[in-house]
């Protein structure tokens, strides 16, 4: 039963609002697989920004994590991190040449249970290599959050992630009609949840805190058909 | 009766700066230190001693004397890292070796020229050696090394062999005794210039004029009083062989092989409180090949399920090929390994050592580019903000900057777009990246970054935090001033 871990009752659930609704027992799972889906390259900054947010609100002052990306023209910047709240030097960066070293290297770093959490990007995963990560992480408790760039497939759906997720940027929220580009904002779309309802959020980054107000589904027209 | 050889190296640190540029060996050549705030001559070549300079001259005086002279500083500590570096060499002639400072080494040779066929042979095979690697020497052989060194300095032979003791100290200088310079100055107003003018005089009346260290050192000559002797001990290399009855070829046997070995080592290695940083894995084919792979770990460690799980990431590289027949684990770097406080701290120590392991495991496959860890550096330049630092430790002093004006992906090289209506001071009102044309509709900025003084072909940049009209957020810039069309912008960016 891959995926079903109860999280700790005694544990103090991070401020995501209406978020942990979507989950079993209003708890924010971790130790699981999340996954984000990836249509376009622009998400991938949109995606990433909201991660760092969450495991921010939820860090602890001896949190690791561990990135791997693919080796290409850029890098995750670390003052980038540090304006989302993390402690940009406990991050591990980790460039890899191929989808089989990222592999290789998420379900080694899965096994250590000093990290807190492991965020990958890659091309595809298919279901075997999910389940092993999956069980990898039970003995630890590492959370995984893997970016997958492929557009779903009706063969890929089978993965056991416990979330997936969908991140579009939103125009930066402005307070008073101030000049500028304002806090960062995202559409955070809870496409699949095990055991959990789906929903869709609008979530800003402002001042330390996450702020997150939800759209009732039934209004919005949903950008996938597999829920 | 003991026997010591004393080597005198007359120009020890000339000798091996000509070792370095022969071309030293023909013209003089000498070296310098800053003595009491006066430049003075240290050391000279034997080219530049036939003209009449010697050490302890200044500079400028030995210049007069010989305008062609070569000076060079002289680097500090040399010749007691050089003297170490031959003494450990000359061990070929005698296990035990001292080094006396400032140009001395002395052998205990006692009992070890009969493997060279007799006393003479062997100073000679000693002289033969030393000349071959370019120093200027000469040898001594005596019953005592005070006797030795004296010799060496004061006879004029190139070689002497001490058969007469007793003749042979009487007939030394009071300077052989390296005595201190104001027991000397009053031997030579006395008008005592050798020992044998010495020698008919009683202890006791000797020991209220020069005091106890004279009689000491010349008891000490003559063969009557202990002498000290600090051996030099070369640092012994942690390594183990393993050797085979047959040949192996199977996985098993190698890995069983390399279990033994690293057994034994990490067990010597927990007795010296160290850990190894690097170990070498060789083994010896049959047909004369040989066969390594090597392993670097983060921080020292002595766990012997660790190690063997890092040599199996690349065991598949150890081709045993027709068989093995010797196995060899080498450990060229340790460190000390100090084990922490177990009770208090043993939750922060478990984690730092589950990071080092995995890291150790990830740089094993992946190399040790493909990991980083960045810390802040006091750059305002984008590329130079960050600093790679080691993957372990020096983790408290971090202070970063908190700004919402960096992105969260940056290129590493700036990537050019195209801009169209560009205005002064404001951002343009388009740009195309990859093809696609990005509307802007708000913006931030501008933010001047200049580089720094030093670096001169760098042009200053206008940063703006832009966003599209697909929600995007983007870093521009613009390299120098506005130039109306023939300004250039470039994305270096991407914010979350």
């Amino acid at each position: 039963m891959e995926g079903h871990i109860l999280p700790n009752h005694l544990s103090l659930q991070p401020p995501l609002g209406s978020i942990l609704n979507a989950f079993p027992l209003n708890k924010f799972p971790t130790g699981v697989l999340h996954e984000f889906v990836i249509h376009h390259e622009k998400d991938v900054a949109a995606s990433y920004g909201f991660i760092s947010s969450l495991l921010s609100v939820m860090q602890q002052p001896h949190d690791f994590y561990l990135w791997i990306f693919p080796m290409g023209k850029s890098i995750i910047f670390p003052h980038g991190l540090t304006f989302l709240g993390i402690n940009a030097h406990r991050c591990f960066f980790i460039k890899v040449k191929d989808q089989k070293e990222a592999l290789w290297a998420t379900e080694e770093s899965l096994k250590c249970s000093a990290l807190k959490a492991v965020i990958v990007h890659i091309n595809d995963i298919d279901f075997k290599s999910s389940r092993r990560l999956q069980l990898t992480m039970e003995k630890s408790g590492t959370s995984a959050f893997l970016l997958r760039n492929q557009k779903i497939t009706q063969k890929s759906t089978a993965s056991i992630c416990a979330a997936r997720w969908c991140i579009s940027s939103m125009p930066g929220m402005v307070e008073d009609e101030l000049p500028g580009t304002g806090f960062p904002a995202w559409r955070v779309e809870l496409l699949r949840v095990r055991n959990g309802k789906p929903g869709i959020w609008d979530v800003c980054w402002k001042a330390g805190h996450l702020q997150i107000s939800e759209i009732p589904v039934f209004t919005e027209k949903r950008h996938t058909q597999y829920g | 009766m003991r026997r010591y050889v004393a080597i005198w190296f007359p120009y020890l640190l000339t000798d091996w700066y000509a070792l370095q540029v022969p071309a030293r060996r023909t013209i003089p050549f000498a070296l310098k230190a800053t003595i009491r705030g006066r430049m003075v001559i240290t050391s000279v070549n034997p080219k530049a001693r036939a003209s009449g300079i010697h050490p302890g001259i200044s500079v400028a005086d030995a210049k007069a004397i010989e305008q062609a002279l070569e000076v060079h500083d002289e680097p500090p500590e040399i010749s007691a890292r050089l003297l170490r570096k031959l003494g450990e060499w000359c061990i070929q002639f005698s296990p035990v070796v001292a080094v006396e400072l400032p140009d001395m080494l002395v052998l205990d040779s006692t009992g070890c020229a009969h493997l060279w066929g007799g006393e003479k042979l062997y100073l000679e095979c000693i002289r033969k050696k030393l000349n071959r690697r370019g120093y200027h020497i000469r040898l001594t052989m005596a019953d005592t090394m005070t006797l030795a060194m004296g010799l060496s300095r004061f006879d004029q032979q190139e070689v002497c062999i001490s058969n007469d003791p007793h003749m042979d100290l009487l007939s030394l200088p009071p300077e052989a005794l390296q005595l201190d310079g104001e027991t000397l100055e009053k031997m030579h107003k006395l008008g005592f210039r050798c020992l044998n003018d010495l020698s008919t005089f009683n202890h006791a009346s000797l020991r209220a004029r020069f005091g106890n260290e004279f009689i000491t050192k010349y008891e000490k000559a003559r063969g009557n009083c202990e002498e000290t002797f600090h051996p030099i001990v070369p640092v012994m290399p942690c390594r183990a062989t393993l050797p085979c009855m047959e040949p192996v070829t199977t996985a098993d046997a190698i890995v069983h092989a390399l279990t033994q070995l690293l057994q034994t080592l990490c067990c010597q290695l927990i007795t010296e409180q160290k850990g190894m940083r690097k170990c070498t894995f060789t083994g010896y084919r049959t047909d004369g090949t040989v066969t390594s792979i090597s392993i670097g770990t983060h921080s020292p460690t002595n766990q012997v399920d660790h190690l063997l799980g890092l040599f199996a990431l690349n065991l598949n590289h150890f081709d045993p090929g027709w068989g093995i027949d010797t196995f060899i684990l080498e450990v060229p770097v340790a460190e000390r390994l100090i084990p922490r406080q177990s009770q208090l701290w043993k939750q922060q120590d478990n984690v730092d050592k589950e990071m080092s392991e995995l890291m150790d495991r990830l740089s094993g496959r992946l190399g040790e580019q493909a990991i980083t860890r960045y810390l802040p550096a006091e750059h305002h330049w984008p590329e130079r903000s960050i600093k790679k630092t080691d993957l372990i430790g020096e983790l408290s002093d971090a202070q970063w900057p908190k700004t919402s004006l960096r992105p969260l992906l940056l290129l590493r090289t700036p990537e050019k777009i195209e801009v169209s209506a560009p205005i002064p001071d404001y951002p343009p009102m388009l740009f195309r990246y990859k093809g696609q044309v990005h509307k802007i509709v708000k913006a931030d900025g501008p933010e001047r970054i200049e580089a720094a003084w030093w670096i001169r072909d760098e042009l200053h940049r206008d940063y703006y935090k832009v966003e599209d009209d697909r929600c995007c957020r983007y870093w521009l810039f613009r390299a120098g001033h506005y130039q109306k069309e023939q300004s250039n912008w470039f994305l270096h960016g991407f914010f979350p």
